[in-house]
């Protein structure tokens, strides 16, 4: 009898201790406290050891569980790394180095998303001001009897750089109200599926154009860029400047 | 864990109403015939019946975006008859046969439901009043296309021409063509986009709806389909040389 009671004591302590675990993962934690720089360090070496950090520029909270983290490398390249709370560790979500194209980091935020451009351009590029687009393309449809229409978009807003290379900058309220929008429209017919990571890709596409201190159009010089990590991350795309409708 | 409650629980009002009196119906339905019996079956036996019951062939073709089901064999009945009478048990079989065949009966009670449900939410949602997609006085607009004039929503006028405005159909191919007839300032016809708008409570709906550039037309865009609505007066305040407000 007693060898059975142990045998089911033992069962039930073995059957506990996953079930603790399980919900320990699902229940929301506060964020703990962010990394140190040694931290830093030591987790990229660990993950993702092509990325040699040597100097850390700057920890951004852009919310309590996301910070943004550009670094230089050994070599002299700029990079970001972005960090999320992921309700039991700090995470990299992504790493980047010499990418020259804005990231666009969608964040759910109070039952909607937010925007923010991120990035870190190696100053000897001579960029002064980038010009940032909300665009898609106009498109029409007529099938069996249902015509359908939907219009251009094209919104602009300019960004002057400071002396610092990197930044984050939320992209526009009427921008977000707009992405918001279609982000619920062509998810209506999945309601569950809008705040996971499954969400169908949007039609509007965020684009730059680079300019120079005199205004003119500048192109990065070596584009050799890599980055690693999940599917947070959008990127925005160079500008076809001919695609772009005259402003008035 | 994300809990988007908020946005879920009343995904569209006649939809949970329909069927939920559809259970209700199905269940005192099935407490009658119980009543009925002489000799009483098991009740959780009884529930389990109707669920097999229920399996059926059926003829499927979707109506208006809704998937129609029509009952055709009664496949369930087929399978507890088989388990119900084996080794001649044909006492046990009796006991259990409405119940059975109730459970096939009941498809045809869903197959009404699934046709009344779309006429419910007509009544109540009208697909072709423009209140069902606008039911707040609090939107604003966004300049979407550089060819816009700078312009500001007027909400008194919008909501004061509200019920009156006109349903028109939508010329897609034309609008399309016509804005690269002037190859030098490309004109967008809907340069503005209307947000903060809330659709009637319950329904569900998810819109963009784009303003057009005279200030009469409003292009509301749902998920699978497109409604475009005239006003008699415009709704926008054009401000010449005015700034544009956030």
């Amino acid at each position: 009898m007693t060898k059975k009671k142990k045998i089911i004591i033992l069962f039930i302590v073995l059957l506990i201790f996953p079930v603790i675990l399980l919900v320990n993962y699902f229940i929301p934690h506060k964020p703990k406290a962010f990394l140190s720089n040694i931290e830093i360090k030591k987790e990229v070496m660990e993950q993702y050891p092509e990325y040699d950090v040597d100097k850390i520029q700057d920890h951004v909270f852009i919310d309590q569980k996301h910070v943004f983290v550009p670094f230089l490398t050994k070599g002299n390249d700029y990079g970001i790394i972005n960090w999320s709370w992921n309700n039991n560790d700090w995470e990299i979500a992504w790493i980047e180095k010499n990418m020259f194209d804005p990231q666009l980091w969608k964040i759910e935020s109070n039952h909607s998303f937010k925007y923010y451009l991120l990035w870190n351009i190696n100053p000897s590029s001579q960029i002064q001001k980038i010009n940032f687009y909300l665009t898609r393309g106009r498109q029409f449809s007529a099938v069996n009897g249902v015509s359908k229409y939907e219009p251009k978009i094209q919104m602009k807003f300019e960004k002057k750089l400071n002396e610092r290379s990197y930044s984050v900058l939320e992209l526009p309220k009427k921008w977000q109200r707009v992405m918001n929008d279609e982000t619920f429209l062509i998810s209506q017919n999945q309601p569950d599926l809008v705040f996971s990571s499954f969400t169908p890709p949007s039609s509007f596409i965020v684009k730059y154009l680079p300019l120079d201190k005199n205004n003119k159009t500048k192109m990065p010089d070596n584009a050799n860029g890599s980055g690693n990590g999940g599917n947070q991350i959008d990127f925005t795309q160079l500008v076809d400047e001919k695609a772009l409708d005259v402003e008035k | 864990m994300n809990f988007s409650l908020k946005f879920d629980l009343f995904t569209n009002l006649s939809t949970i109403l329909v069927s939920g009196l559809t259970y209700i119906v199905i269940g005192i339905l099935i407490y009658l015939i119980y009543k009925k019996q002489t000799e009483k079956p098991n009740k959780a036996k009884v529930l389990l019946v109707c669920l097999i019951g229920l399996f059926m062939f059926s003829i499927n073709f979707s109506y208006k975006e809704s998937l129609i089901r029509i009952p055709f064999l009664p496949l369930g009945v087929w399978i507890l008859y088989g388990i119900l009478s084996s080794n001649g048990n044909k006492e046990r079989w009796n006991r259990y046969r409405p119940f059975a065949w109730f459970g096939f009966f009941a498809n045809f009670i869903f197959l009404l439901s699934s046709l009344f449900s779309p006429i419910l939410n007509e009544w109540i949602y009208p697909e072709h009043n423009i209140t069902t997609y606008i039911s707040n006085d609090n939107a604003s607009i966004v300049t979407s296309h550089p060819s816009a004039k700078p312009a500001t929503l007027n909400k008194a006028k919008l909501n004061s021409q509200l019920t009156s405005m006109k349903e028109e159909p939508i010329y897609s191919d034309i609008w399309y063509n016509e804005s690269f007839e002037n190859p030098d300032s490309k004109i967008e016809r809907f340069p503005y986009v209307l947000t903060g708008t809330i659709p009637k409570k319950g329904s569900g709906i998810k819109t963009i709806i784009y303003v057009e550039r005279d200030g009469k037309g409003l292009l509301i865009s749902c998920p699978t389909k497109q409604y475009y609505f005239r006003s008699k007066k415009s709704f926008l305040d054009f401000n010449v040389g005015g700034k544009q407000n956030d």
